[in-house]
């Protein structure tokens, strides 16, 4: 480590005017499309760690914090679906903290640890198996931070405390439980039973203080533990305490995260939007390459805390709106890198357009088929159903996800999974989606169960053609015969009287006059001498033609029964007159004081009166022929 | 437009049975004016013989009053109490009116109570002792002269006349009892006066001079005698005789108290006046009488009231035309029945063929020019009925006279076809008198009368407001009489008590302003009405149809007869009036013409309804078109086209001609500013008119009478 640093340094000096600026980076989660293509898996499943602590002398002889620190640094930067816990060990369990304790108070029983004492590690790994809870489907770790060494009084109780340790890593691969051992100062040679325990469990070994970097693998993915010599191989990195310390989080932990970017320089700032609907926890991290210093972070949250280390800073914030800026600055001019972890309370959001297909062969029934079309989104919880992969800018991102238990992998487009499937003899369709692929912490997203429910099959449409064309055809005589009846009615001749008396009636055609003036029409008496107010008929602008004193009784709403209203006829008549007809057995009709012959019309001119005596014998009318004057005529 | 007396012939009973009749017949037309049209109040006094039926009850011990004759009583059960200008009441109320036009002074100020004294007892037995006082003398005049003087059988023939008044109070007790009450107030409290306080009973003496020279006034000893008697014994004696006779004659259920109180009533005889009174007895006479007096007026006054504000109104619409004056006096041609029946449809082709008759003939003699329909029902909806009257309120003054507005306006739709302009008024009462009109607005009305806008006849339809009081409600009581109370000493004194006071109210008077309004309109047709009001510059053979009552001075000078009666509108009254013009409105304004304080009522508008949507029209438009119309049609044969020509053209002997060169006149037919043309739709025959008032054009439009058979269709 102190290699490389010089090497920075070196390159530090011929570029200082440049570096000596600071750099603001200006981040964008838009531009996250860049990693569209990128096909990652980040491990989402629940966890839990327990760090085991080596607080012999042995350990406390460092004089410097920085296994703490690199504690912390793991702590937290976890998720919140990591829970962790810690056992402080030297001769015998000096502290412990539960899993799912805070990392503030993990951090309190660090820094009142006491290195002293020696090394029992054997009773250290048993104290923490014990701590892990017994929940189902849970990946489980331990972090042994030692300097490797097994020391007791007597060497029966070393002996003991070591072999305690080997049956506890035993008991740990039994339990899947991954045990990392963090080898403070290298490894000696006589702490190759506490490697075991990584070995054992397929946990890994960091071996502080190797020139490795820790991202270096060999070919084979093993790598033989330098300096040890005596043939034991673990899977495992070295590199200093940091490097060990990210190394954990990312690749032991791999949960969901965004790369934000990388300045270089002695300080700078992070600016970071935050996508609005659902994002309930944000955690930005930050690893300097050198020593930070004046970590100031400005935000708008519910609450927010920022946690600074030597060479790390994380700014933990809930409920956070808009945007967060971090700044920052160096002792040395070095890289620092920023990571976003985001977590989300989401639910799925699906869809379905139910479709009809019918498939009809020749002189078969047709066949209907129902497809769903789904459209799979994610939406933010008390986030008025904001999509959450839209704002993410997901689109063209491929996730895994499974229909009724089948996996498909499909691509989003428009925020949502469009998947469409045969709908036929299902009842309920479950839709699950992989959150693995996301660069955001989901929790638990729970599947989602359509109950399907198909439309009714379609009426099968009758053919009515051959019915339309009878119908058609019979239209079609019915106007033709209303129009040779029209035409007869309007040719038809009426026998008028001729006004002066000693003629004969003299035949005319009403079809060549038209109507014009007004009646004025008094009932003037009813049988149950009720009083119905005088009313006026417009005759001007009416089609000539027949007309019946009934029809123009019900045109003003008067209903006198049954008195031979209908009988009663009139027809427009020459020079503006009205020909009335009486064609009724029983009423009487007078123009004036004459009496009207049945069946005869009789010219009335404006302002003579018709009087009807109606067939009951009791109810009598007034009708008054009036002239309307030409503005008259204009009105409506 | 009104009943006055159901037993007399009224218009549809008259116009008879109209089938197939287009018109009446001229000796038909003689027979309905005989009965039903009058020229002046006394006239309708003679022809109608208004009247309320009388007649008691004998298990309420109440008298009954009717209007209309009750069939099931018996003829001999019943009174007609003629109402006419010897009615006390309406005696009364015309000389309110004549009073209060008289002074000039605002209700407020008038003193109603001294004009409403005229029907207490007291103003009766006034009457009375005036009357009786000619009669002594004629008796007196009449006794001294010998049998067979020519001159006593004239004397005899005037006595008959007065007899024949006197017996006018004596042959129906309700007469008598005024009488009796004044009568017993007279015996008992002899001496009452107003500057006599003491109770003690009156004992006449004379001024003497004691021995001793003091001064003393010694009571005369009650002796019989006729000393005191101011006029000769023999003689009253005899008139005594005669009126008692008389009375007897007259009443088959005559007694003994009646004969000598008419006596007494009629011929005060000191003499015989007998000294010993059962005072007690007598007291109880006057309390009783004085309820009954009250009950019973109270309940005349209550059923003819209607009749009496109907009367009134005709009496006030003749009023506006002064008395003396010649010329074109408004006759009234009274239907004697009511609206409702009138606008029946059965009835109303009654009217349409008198109309038809009198109106669309070039006979003008008869034309019928307005109409008046008063007391169309203000409310709009029907009151809520209270479970329980827990105090006497207004019993909502059960108006069974008024018209609905329904049937004004199937009379309207008559009266647009025969040009006749409808006065109408809102029912009378406190609700539509110039005090409220001068608080509430206009707007009150306007709303009633949004049914009869927008129509063919709301030309023809003018709503009057408000209507004249006559006498207010809060000022309508009349105080009869006190109550007489017997001391301990028993004397007898009025009880000063404020129970005891007997006070009748009359719940106000009012006159339909529709009467008022038609009356100076038709008076202001008469060019020698104008020119007593303008002097110069009135044209003595044209009528007033053009004359703008709302213009110059003009309502200064035509005004109503009416007195004043408030102090006047509030600006923003009049400024509501005058922007929506609306109405034929009276206002009670203070002016000053020509020097002198106007005390009148005046015309401050005069629309109809016909509105261009901002303002209504003016009524004296819509008067000279159809003036215009009928002067044409008689000057052109029924609008023959060449002769409407001629009636417009410049030619001086035109008629259009003449009546430009008139045009200064007050009551010029085109005034300044008017002018008249024409054009001739011959295809449709139609002569359109645009008659120009003062810049605004009215279209009359009349079919041209086209002779020649080559021009008919």
């Amino acid at each position: 480590m102190k290699f490389e640093m010089c090497r920075w340094a070196k390159g530090w000096e011929s570029k200082k005017i440049l570096l000596l600026m600071s750099v603001f980076i200006f981040f964008l989660l838009t531009d996250i499309s860049l990693y569209a293509q990128e096909i990652v898996q980040f491990s989402v499943s629940k966890k839990e760690v327990v760090f085991l602590v080596d607080a012999s002398k042995s350990m406390g002889g460092r004089g410097d914090n920085a296994i703490m620190d690199s504690v912390r640094q793991i702590l937290y930067s976890l998720p919140s679906d990591v829970q962790a816990g810690l056992v402080v060990y030297n001769t015998g369990i000096q502290d412990i903290a539960e899993v799912g304790s805070s990392p503030e108070e993990m951090e309190r029983i660090l820094g009142v640890a006491e290195y002293a004492g020696y090394s029992n590690a054997g009773q250290g790994l048993k104290q923490a198996l014990s701590l892990f809870s017994d929940e189902k489907d849970v990946e489980r770790h331990v972090i042994l931070v030692s300097d490797g060494e097994i020391d007791m009084r007597s060497t029966e109780e070393a002996e003991a405390s070591r072999e305690e340790f080997v049956q506890c890593a035993r008991l740990a691969t039994d339990k899947a439980v991954k045990i990392h051992i963090i080898a403070v100062e290298g490894v000696t040679d006589v702490a190759k039973e506490i490697l075991k325990a990584a070995e054992i469990s397929g946990g890994n070994i960091y071996n502080e203080g190797t020139d490795r970097g820790i991202y270096d693998e060999e070919m084979d993915g093993k790598t033989h533990m330098e300096g040890t010599g005596n043939g034991i191989y673990a899977e495992g990195l070295g590199g200093g305490l940091p490097e060990i310390a990210w190394d954990i989080l990312w690749r032991q932990f791999n949960f969901p995260r965004k790369s934000i970017g990388i300045i270089e320089g002695s300080g700078g700032t992070f600016h970071i939007e935050i996508p609005q609907g659902g994002v309930s926890k944000v955690k930005v991290l930050l690893a300097g390459g050198s020593e930070m210093e004046n970590v100031e972070a400005r935000y708008t949250a519910g609450s927010g805390r920022v946690t600074t280390g030597n060479q790390f800073a994380v700014a933990a914030l809930t409920n956070p709106k808009e945007s967060i800026d971090i700044t920052f600055s160096l002792t040395e001019p070095s890289t620092v890198e920023a990571w976003l972890v985001m977590e989300y309370q989401a639910v799925l959001d699906v869809g379905v357009e139910y479709r009809t297909e019918i498939m009809q062969e020749e002189k078969a029934e047709p066949v209907y088929r129902h497809y769903m079309d789904m459209e799979i989104g994610l939406v933010g919880v008390n986030s008025k159903n904001i999509n959450v992969w839209r704002q993410g800018n997901y689109e063209g991102h491929l996730a895994a996800y499974t229909v009724n238990g089948e996996e498909y992998e499909g691509e989003i487009k428009n925020g949502v999974i469009n998947h469409t499937m045969p709908a036929d003899g299902l009842d309920m369709v479950e839709v699950d989606v992989g959150m693995d692929s996301f660069y955001e912490i989901y929790g638990e997203v729970d599947p989602v169960q359509i109950k399907v429910e198909l439309p009714p099959a379609p009426v099968q449409e009758v053919d009515y053609r051959p019915l339309w064309y009878i119908l058609g055809g019979l239209a079609a005589a019915l106007v033709l015969i209303l129009a040779v009846w029209m035409g007869k009615r309007k040719t038809a001749l009426v026998y008028v009287q001729h006004t002066d008396l000693g003629k004969q009636p003299e035949k005319y055609e009403v079809k060549s006059c038209q109507y014009t003036g007004k009646l004025n029409l008094y009932v003037v008496q009813t049988p149950n001498d009720r009083d119905i107010a005088p009313q006026t008929i417009r005759l001007f602008g009416r089609k000539s033609g027949r007309m019946t004193l009934e029809w123009m009784l019900n045109s003003c709403g008067i209903k006198l029964g049954n008195v031979g209203a209908e009988d009663i006829v009139f027809y427009p008549g020459p020079e503006k007159t009205i020909v009335v007809m009486d064609q009724s057995e029983q009423c009487t009709v007078m123009r004036g004081m004459e009496i009207l012959k049945k069946g005869i019309g009789y010219p009335v001119n404006y302002n003579e009166k018709i009087t009807a005596t109606m067939e009951d014998g009791v109810t009598e009318l007034e009708i008054h022929y009036k002239n309307l004057k030409p503005s008259e005529q204009q009105a409506p | 437009m009104e009943m006055l007396n159901p037993e007399k012939q009224d218009f549809l009973t008259l116009v008879g049975d109209v089938r197939g009749m287009e018109s009446l017949s001229d000796e038909k037309i003689k027979e309905i004016h005989e009965h039903l049209l009058v020229r002046s109040f006394d006239e309708v006094l003679e022809k109608f013989e208004p009247a309320v039926y009388c007649y008691y009850n004998a298990n309420s011990q109440k008298v009954m009053y009717s209007l209309e004759k009750p069939e099931s009583i018996p003829e001999e059960m019943l009174t007609e109490i003629p109402l006419n200008r010897k009615n006390e009441f309406l005696n009364m109320l015309m000389s309110m009116i004549d009073t209060k036009r008289a002074e000039g002074v605002i209700n407020v100020d008038f003193k109603f109570e001294k004009l409403t004294d005229m029907i207490s007892p007291k103003k009766v037995m006034d009457d009375i002792k005036q009357n009786r006082k000619e009669l002594q003398y004629t008796y007196g005049e009449y006794a001294k002269l010998e049998d067979g003087d020519p001159h006593k059988k004239d004397l005899a023939d005037k006595l008959n006349v007065m007899f024949e008044e006197a017996s006018a109070n004596y042959n129906n007790i309700m007469a008598m009892l005024p009488l009796a009450i004044e009568d017993i107030k007279t015996r008992l409290l002899l001496g009452e006066g107003t500057e006599r306080k003491d109770t003690a009973p009156l004992a006449l003496g004379v001024l003497n001079m004691g021995d001793n020279g003091e001064l003393r006034v010694l009571e005369v000893p009650k002796v019989e005698t006729t000393a005191l008697a101011a006029l000769d014994d023999n003689i009253n004696a005899g008139l005594a005789a005669a009126l008692k006779e008389d009375y007897q004659a007259l009443n088959e259920e005559s007694n003994s108290y009646t004969e000598a109180l008419v006596a007494r009533t009629f011929c005060p005889l000191a003499s015989t006046m007998e000294s010993g009174i059962d005072k007690e007895k007598e007291v109880a006479n006057y309390n009783s009488y004085l309820a009954f007096y009250k009950e019973s007026k109270d309940e005349f006054i209550r059923t003819v009231k209607p009749l009496i504000e109907k009367l009134l109104g005709i009496w006030c619409f003749f009023e506006q035309y002064p008395k003396k004056m010649k010329g074109m006096r408004p006759s009234l041609l009274i239907t004697n029945q009511s609206n409702e029946m009138m606008a029946k449809a059965g009835n109303i082709s009654r009217l349409i063929t008198y109309l038809n008759t009198v109106n669309a003939k070039n006979d003008f003699t008869n034309t019928v020019w307005y109409a008046i329909v008063p007391s169309v029902s203000l409310e709009q909806y029907s009151r809520m009925k209270l479970t329980r009257e827990r105090f006497k309120g207004n019993t909502a003054a059960v108006k069974t006279d008024v018209s609905s507005v329904e049937s004004l306006a199937r009379l309207l739709d008559v009266f647009k076809d025969y040009a006749v302009q409808c006065f109408f008024c809102y029912e009378t009462g406190d609700a539509t008198t110039f005090n409220r009109l001068a608080t509430e607005g206009i707007e009150k009305y306007e709303d009633r009368c949004a049914s009869l806008m927008g129509k063919a006849y709301s030309e023809y339809a003018i709503p009057c407001i408000p209507n004249f009081t006559i006498i207010p409600k809060e000022k309508s009581g009349v105080i009869l009489d006190r109550r007489m109370v017997m001391k301990e000493d028993e004397s007898v004194e009025l009880s000063g008590e404020a129970e005891d006071v007997m006070k009748l109210w009359i719940d106000g008077v009012y006159v339909g302003a529709a009467y008022v309004a038609a009356g100076l309109v038709a008076a202001y047709q008469s060019p020698e009405y104008l020119k007593e009001k303008f002097g110069r510059g009135v044209d003595p053979e044209l009528p007033g149809v053009r004359f703008d009552i709302e213009a110059d001075d003009h309502p200064l000078a035509v005004r109503t007869v009416m007195a004043k009666e408030i102090t006047g509108f509030t600006n923003a009254i009049k400024a509501d009036i005058n922007r929506k013009n609306f109405g034929f409105v009276f206002s009670s304004e203070n002016a000053v013409y020509n020097g002198l304080n106007v005390t009148d009522v005046m015309v401050y508008k005069a629309r109809n309804l016909l509105s261009d949507g901002a303002v209504f029209e003016p009524i004296y438009k819509t008067q000279v078109t159809s003036y215009i119309e009928r002067v044409m049609r008689h000057g052109t044969g029924d609008f023959k086209a060449d002769s409407i020509i001629r009636f417009f053209s410049n030619n001086p002997s035109s008629q259009k001609s003449e009546w430009l060169s008139k045009r200064e006149n007050v009551n010029a037919i085109l005034g300044k500013g008017d002018d008249i043309s024409y054009i001739i739709d011959e295809e449709n025959g139609y002569c359109t008119m645009d008659i120009t008032f003062n810049g605004n054009v009215k279209n009359l439009e009349v079919e041209i009478n086209r002779v020649n058979a080559s021009s008919r269709v």
